[in-house]
C-alpha cells in the first residue's frame, strides 16, 4: 500500500472536512449529506486513503448514532412487527421476488464487467424462476444449486478501476463508501423502470427490501450488537472486508495483507 | 412444495448444463492435495462433524449444547496464536501478566462467541469444498453452508501447524476475517485507554456472559 503524499493528503482532508463540516448538521441535512459526501470525493480525488483508515470517523460516528436511533425507535420495532405478522416462507417469498425483479440488472452488470459466463447463470436463474418459480416467488434455481450472483453499480465501478474511497456511513442505508453510495443512487434512480413507474412505488420497493432484510437478521444483529466491543468498528470492518472480497469475487487476500494479518514478524518483541 | 417442483429440476439442470458448456465453469480442484492440505482438511472435516453431531441432538438443552460446542472450539483453535494476531503491534504494550490475562479471557470469550453462534443452526449441512496451501505453510480449508437460513454462506478456516499440531487460527465468513475484525475493534479501544481498558472491557464481556448463563 503506497502512502499518499502527506501534503496532498493534508490539503484534501482539509477540503473534505470543510465540505463535510457544513453538512454535519442534524435533521434533514443528514439525509442530504449521503449524496453530498460522494460528490466531495468526485471533486477531491485525493480523499482516497488506505481502506483501513477512517478519515471521516467523526462524521461517520454522528451518522451512525442517528442510524442507531432510527433503528432502535422505528426500524427494529417495525421489522419485529413484520416478522411476527408474516410467516417465514412469506418473507422468503418477498425476498425472492425482489431479488428476481433485480436480476436483469445483475445480468447487465455482469456484462458491463466482462463476465459473460456469470451473465449466463443470471439468465438461467431468471428464466428458471419465472417459469418454475411462480414468477420469481420460489427460488427453484437455488434449490438446484445454480449460484446466485450479486452485482451492482458499486461493483461495476470497482471493476472499472474507480477507487472505493474511505468508509462512509449513510443515513438509513448504513455502511457504505462514496463509490457504493454513488452506485446505490445510480441503481435506484438509473433503473429503467424508475421512469415508467411512480416514485412512491420504487420507494416502497426499496423500503420493503430494507424492512424484509432487517426482519431476516433480527436475532443476528441483536447478538452482534451485544458481542461487539465497538459496534461501529465491527460493522465498518465487516463491511469493508466483505466489499473487498466481493469486488475480487472471493479470490483471497493479497500478499501484503496476508503477511500483515497472519504473521507477527512485524510485531515480534 | 419441493415434491411439486422435482419434475422441473431436470429442466433447470439442462439449462445450467447448456450455459455451463458455453462458458468457463469454476470447479474447485480437489486433486493434488498435498500432505499438509490433507491433514488440515481432515482437521476441519472432523471438527465440522463433531459440531453437526452436537447440533443434531434435538433433546439436549441449549445451554448444554453451547457448552459442548465451546469445548470443541477450545480444543481445535490455537488461542495463543489468535491472541497475538488480534493484538498485532499492540502486543508489545502488554506485559507478561496482561498477556496471560488477555489470552485466558479472550479464549473464554471467543469459544462462547462461536458456541452461541453455532447453536442456532440445525437444518444446515456443510460442504467442504477444498483446501489451499498458503505460501508460508498455512492451509485454508474452504467450506460452504448448505440449507437453512444461511444457505450458500462461505466459511473459510485458516489452519496452522504449530508444535506438531494443526489448529484453526482464523475463520473467514463471506470474506470477513474474524481476526481482522477483532483487531480493528481492539486497536480502537487500546488507542483510547491502553491495554488495561481492553482487559477491563473483555472481563466485563465474559462476566456478562457468565451472569446471563446463570440467569438462563
Amino acid at each position: 500500500m503506497s502512502a499518499p503524499d502527506p501534503d496532498v493528503e493534508f490539503v484534501s482532508s482539509q477540503v473534505c472536512r470543510r465540505l463535510l463540516g457544513k453538512v454535519t448538521l442534524r435533521g434533514m441535512r443528514l439525509a442530504v449529506s449521503g449524496f453530498i459526501a460522494p460528490v466531495c470525493l468526485m471533486i477531491v480525488s485525493g480523499c482516497a486513503t488506505p481502506p483501513e483508515s477512517d478519515p471521516w470517523e467523526d462524521f461517520n460516528r454522528g451518522t451512525f448514532a442517528f442510524n442507531e436511533a432510527v433503528d432502535k425507535y422505528a426500524f427494529e420495532p417495525l421489522a419485529r412487527g413484520w416478522d411476527r405478522l408474516l410467516p417465514d416462507f412469506v418473507e422468503t417469498g418477498i425476498g425472492n421476488l425482489l431479488d428476481h425483479v433485480n436480476r436483469p440488472f445483475v445480468l447487465m452488470h455482469n456484462l458491463l464487467q466482462g463476465k459473460p459466463a456469470a451473465a449466463g447463470v443470471d439468465l438461467v436463474r431468471l428464466v428458471a424462476n419465472t417459469i418454475f418459480g411462480f414468477g420469481g416467488v420460489v427460488d427453484v434455481a437455488s434449490m438446484d444449486g445454480v449460484p446466485e450472483n450479486e452485482e451492482d453499480w458499486g461493483q461495476t465501478l470497482a471493476v472499472w478501476g474507480v477507487e472505493s474511497g474511505p468508509y462512509l456511513e449513510l443515513p438509513f442505508f448504513g455502511p457504505s463508501t462514496p463509490r457504493s453510495a454513488f452506485g446505490l443512487a445510480a441503481d435506484t434512480f438509473g433503473a429503467p423502470y424508475s421512469y415508467f413507474i411512480p416514485f412512491w412505488s420504487s420507494a416502497t420497493m426499496t423500503g420493503t427490501r430494507l424492512l424484509n432484510t432487517r426482519a431476516h437478521y433480527l436475532d443476528q444483529i441483536e447478538q452482534e450488537r451485544r458481542d461487539a466491543f465497538d459496534w461501529y468498528v465491527f460493522r465498518r470492518d465487516a463491511y469493508l472486508q466483505n466489499l473487498k472480497s466481493e469486488v475480487n469475487d472471493g479470490a483471497g487476500l493479497e500478499s501484503d495483507d496476508e503477511d500483515d494479518l497472519y504473521y507477527y514478524d512485524d510485531f515480534e518483541d | 412444495m419441493k415434491t411439486e417442483l422435482w419434475r422441473n429440476r431436470l429442466a433447470v439442470l439442462v439449462l445450467v448444463a447448456l450455459v455451463s458448456a458455453g462458458g468457463e465453469v469454476s470447479q474447485v480442484r480437489a486433486a493434488e492435495l498435498s500432505k499438509e492440505t490433507e491433514t488440515a482438511h481432515e482437521l476441519v472435516s472432523e471438527m465440522i462433524d463433531l459440531v453437526l453431531a452436537e447440533l443434531s441432538k434435538k433433546e439436549v438443552e441449549k445451554e448444554v449444547k453451547i457448552k459442548a460446542l465451546e469445548s470443541i472450539v477450545s480444543e481445535k483453535f490455537d488461542f495463543a496464536t489468535i491472541a497475538r494476531l488480534v493484538l498485532a503491534k499492540n502486543y508489545k504494550r502488554f506485559d507478561e501478566d496482561q498477556r496471560r490475562d488477555f489470552e485466558a479471557n479472550f479464549k473464554h470469550y471467543l469459544s462462547r462467541f462461536y458456541g452461541s453462534r453455532l447453536v442456532d443452526y440445525a437444518d444446515e449441512n456443510v460442504e467442504v469444498k477444498g483446501a489451499r496451501l498458503e505460501k508460508r505453510g498455512d492451509v485454508t480449508v474452504m467450506t460452504k453452508i448448505i440449507g437453512g437460513d444461511v444457505d450458500g454462506i462461505e466459511m473459510n478456516y485458516r489452519v496452522r501447524n504449530r508444535n506438531d499440531a494443526w489448529r484453526v487460527i482464523d475463520v473467514t465468513i463471506e470474506g470477513v476475517s474474524t481476526v481482522s475484525n477483532f483487531r480493528a475493534q481492539f486497536r480502537e479501544i487500546i488507542s483510547q485507554g491502553g491495554p488495561e481498558e481492553l482487559l477491563k472491557t473483555l472481563r466485563n464481556k465474559t462476566h456478562v456472559d457468565a451472569d446471563a448463563k446463570e440467569g438462563a
